[in-house]
């Protein structure tokens, strides 16, 4: 047993590593009963912080007010929908302060909602 | 029959060292990414946000949806982790426990400055002192986490929402990068300050995570073992266990905070006197002596 000490916390890495990769092969990941993908992934995008996605995407998913989110982020109303929020951040066009804080309580809230 | 002093490859620490490193890189990586590309979430990894996602997909038949099924996996891995071996996770695999061993590297390598030695004498002498008074105010310490658990399970299954999650020390530290202070931080802050000092703080007193490992632990068939016999009292295995473990009081190692660092198992001087054992005798008597010795700090340098 003297031996086994050293490959004690090995052992313990594989077994989690291995057991998140048999959770993944057996699909048990994605068995997420949510009501549509992209609904996920701008709630994943979001929290990541800041989305991957649209603010045409993020204001369906969460059911926004357009002009109130946009005011929130400090952007004009004719500004696209398409543009994605992580370039935005990145270009320094808003700021992710000011989406994380308008955007954190309605994600809570869409959290609580279904759990009610 | 004493024995020569270890190699390096001979003691598990070495072997410690090298699964924490990993873990902690892979972390730091991920954490990295979050802050600067932001496709990564350090809630992923979180074992203890398994619970709130645990709790979401009881009640709403949907696990967090900006989380998924990640954490919760890794929560059952750690349960099921913990069953067979115990306390490991918290010594050989979770992040914010290498970060504190390594701000206690620091905090034993600053002892030798000409400014904190005099300091350092001091604390030394004043814990000499008071070692009674002082073992029994960290023992009952300890019990903290588990009065925080319980409020933070009542909690969140009556308020629909993980209640400590804003006390988490990771999240202080991402909300502080868009400059938000919050509890948490400050809470980081005062368990970065005490790890200088401490063996572990966070750990011992206020970890969620491993209070529910040190309970599950209790079922586990391995434990570290003490030869009556061959043991020769040196209680260099005690001076060196930073959960401050009195392991020459006990035969087997029932104190739920022991994590098997195997700290005690380099320490020991006697082939056999200490070894890892699975079902033991006596398993699960727990009517030996455990109270912590009041040691709030190694006696040994690693």
């Amino acid at each position: 047993m003297k031996k086994f000490s050293y490959i004690y916390g090995f052992l313990i890495l594989i077994i989690l590593v291995g057991g998140i990769f048999i959770a993944r092969i057996a699909g048990i990941w994605d068995s997420m009963d949510v009501a549509s993908k992209s609904e996920v992934e701008v709630a994943q995008g979001l929290k990541t912080p800041t989305g991957k996605f649209t603010l045409g995407e993020i204001i369906k998913g969460y059911d926004l007010n357009k002009e109130e989110f946009y005011n929130a982020i400090k952007l004009s109303l004719d500004y696209t929908e398409d543009a994605k929020v992580i370039d935005m951040v990145r270009n320094g066009e808003i700021s992710y302060a000011d989406v994380s804080s308008y955007m954190e309580p309605i994600i809570e809230a869409f959290g609580k909602q279904k759990r009610h | 029959m004493a024995l020569n002093k270890k190699k390096w490859y001979q003691k598990s620490r070495t072997y410690r060292y090298i699964t924490q490193g990993i873990v902690f890189l892979f972390m730091l990586n991920v954490f990295l990414r979050q802050i600067l590309f932001y496709d990564r979430n350090v809630e992923e990894y979180c074992p203890f946000g398994g619970f709130e996602t645990l709790f979401s997909y009881i009640t709403t038949g949907e696990p967090l949806k900006h989380v998924g099924m990640t954490n919760l996996i890794i929560f059952i891995m750690v349960v099921i982790i913990t069953l067979i071996f115990r306390g490991g996770f918290c010594s050989w695999i979770c992040p914010l426990g290498t970060l504190q061993d390594m701000i206690r590297f620091v905090g034993k390598k600053m002892t030798v400055l000409p400014i904190i030695k005099p300091i350092s004498k001091k604390y030394r002498n004043f814990v000499k002192v008071n070692k009674k008074d002082l073992s029994n105010f960290d023992h009952q310490l300890r019990y903290i986490k588990y009065f925080i658990l319980l409020f933070a399970i009542l909690g969140t299954w009556f308020s629909a929402t993980l209640l400590i999650r804003e006390y988490d020390l990771i999240i202080g530290l991402i909300k502080l990068l868009t400059f938000q202070l919050t509890i948490a931080f400050a809470l980081l802050v005062i368990v970065v300050i005490l790890s200088l000092f401490i063996d572990r703080p966070f750990c011992k007193y206020l970890c969620l995570m491993g209070a529910t490992i040190n309970l599950i632990g209790m079922i586990s068939p391995l434990r570290i073992t003490r030869d009556e016999n061959i043991c020769t009292n040196c209680d260099l295995c005690s001076k060196s266990c930073p959960m401050n473990i009195n392991i020459t009081a006990q035969k087997n190692i029932n104190t739920m905070d022991c994590t098997h660092c195997f700290n005690c198992l380099d320490a020991c001087n006697t082939e056999d006197a200490l070894v890892l054992k699975f079902f033991p005798k006596d398993l699960y008597n727990i009517s030996q002596k455990t109270e912590p010795i009041s040691k709030l700090g190694s006696e040994t340098n690693e």
